[in-house]
């Protein structure tokens, strides 16, 4: 590999560094607001689990996948985690 | 169920099927063929009403599956998985072509693993294969060198860009194994390790899944199913002989189950002649008899040295012998409409 690769490719891999970071912030701050959900799902007396609400919301990232040429599939199973992980944090909280 | 879609569905009127499957606490598989697509329905069937389904728009007909797996049956998907290794990927298992994995049963050392590789890829062969964590009968037999033989494994694809697959034995050593592994192995005894299926299918690696020694082929699908229902779709599975009462050989090689398998599920069927046979003179008749009935792919044992293996060197060909072998192998894939390249080695050996 040239020096040139070498520094684009290290310039790149901090790049990609800084988005994960943004990017389990993000999921972080997501689940504090699922937590937050929970809290006035049992004052309300409703279960943690709203399967058309998840369903609408990975219908919803999977369109915008689309939109944005990513492999609708992979997100949508993306998102079914994020879900799961919800889920967990909310029964857990 | 299984949800058949009109031909040329559009991408919101399919959006609204799959949400409203998900919507009732189902998850949803997408197979999209060049015409229509199916949906797959994973889940309590009752939870959904037919009727409802039908009347939404881009649905031809609902079907239920009968079977207890649905990802692996062959009514979820329009056409074959085929999967796709190496850097650039290309190898294909699934395709036209039919693959054989190579190497030893166990990493033994770095020269041994580097001559082998070397030798097998000369003759054709496109993956090596070797045991780095051993399920051993004994636990005083050699048990492998663990981390060790992954490293090993690694600088033999850097050098040789054979992609490699390894067996992975324990659910805590899963992430282990896929930082080093291409295809991670779930050897026959752990067909029913139900913790490690789960595991592994949590990792997007492909994965080459055993039959355990008194698996029945549902056993298997539903083994494969644990895989696939955590997101892993990419499992290939493999006839490794089962136990019967005959003991001339190590296990009895079930040929029926290869195209049983390619009728039920939509996966690649691997063979692995050399513990169906558990000699090695019976490794080539069995490996033919095995591509002859539709196999994908071979596993097989290699040993430069097979006197002298840690384990298993009853069963474990020569590289001469493998040499030979894949020319036959390439004769009889030619025979039933496939093909399987040998390399210039095997030429010079027959020569």
């Amino acid at each position: 590999m040239s020096p040139a690769d070498l520094m684009q490719l290290t310039a790149l891999r901090e790049e990609i560094e800084l988005l994960d970071a943004t990017l389990v912030d993000t999921i972080a701050r997501r689940m504090t607001l699922a937590k937050e959900i929970r809290v006035v799902k049992q004052r309300a007396g409703q279960p943690v689990l709203d399967p058309a609400r998840e369903a609408a919301v990975v219908a919803r990232a999977s369109a915008r996948a689309r939109v944005a040429g990513l492999p609708e599939d992979e997100i949508r199973a993306l998102y079914w985690k994020l879900m799961a992980l919800a889920r967990r944090v909310q029964v857990e909280s | 169920m299984i949800i058949v879609t009109t031909a040329g569905i559009s991408a919101d009127a399919l959006d609204r099927i799959i949400e409203h499957v998900e919507a009732a606490g189902l998850r949803t598989h997408v197979s999209r063929g060049a015409q229509r697509t199916i949906v797959g329905c994973i889940g309590e069937d009752g939870l959904l009403s037919e009727h409802g389904l039908t009347q939404l728009e881009g649905v031809e007909r609902v079907m239920p599956v009968l079977k207890p797996y649905k990802l692996a049956s062959r009514e979820f998907s329009l056409g074959d998985t085929a999967i796709r290794l190496g850097d650039p990927a290309d190898t294909t298992i699934g395709g036209r072509d039919v693959i054989v994995m190579a190497g030893p049963c166990s990493v033994e050392g770095r020269d041994m693993m580097f001559d082998t590789a070397r030798a097998v890829q000369q003759s054709g062969a496109r993956l090596l294969r070797g045991g780095a964590f051993k399920p051993r009968s004994s636990p005083y037999a050699f048990q492998g060198m663990g981390e060790e033989g992954l490293r090993i494994m690694a600088d033999v694809r850097a050098e040789t860009g054979m992609p490699i697959v390894t067996e992975v034995m324990d659910p805590r050593q899963v992430e282990l194994v896929a930082s080093y592994a291409d295809v991670m192995q779930i050897g026959a005894r752990n067909m029913q390790n139900f913790s490690l299926l789960s595991e592994v299918g949590k990792v997007q690696r492909p994965v080459l899944l055993k039959r355990g020694l008194s698996g029945t082929i549902t056993e298997l699908l539903m083994a494969a199913e644990y895989v696939m229902a955590q997101g892993n779709g990419d499992v290939m599975l493999c006839e490794r002989g089962i136990r019967t009462y005959e003991t001339a050989t190590r296990n009895t090689m079930d040929v029926a189950a290869i195209p049983v398998l390619k009728r039920e599920t939509h996966l690649p069927v691997i063979v692995d002649p050399s513990h169906a046979g558990g000699r090695a003179h019976l490794v080539t008749p069995l490996a033919l008899a095995a591509v002859a009935a539709g196999a994908d792919g071979l596993i097989v044992e290699v040993h430069p040295d097979p006197k002298c293996a840690k384990s298993d060197g009853e069963q474990s060909l020569t590289p001469t012998a493998f040499a030979q072998m894949m020319g036959q192998v390439q004769a009889v894939a030619r025979a039933v409409g496939r093909d399987c390249a040998v390399g210039s080695w095997r030429d010079e050996v027959m020569a």
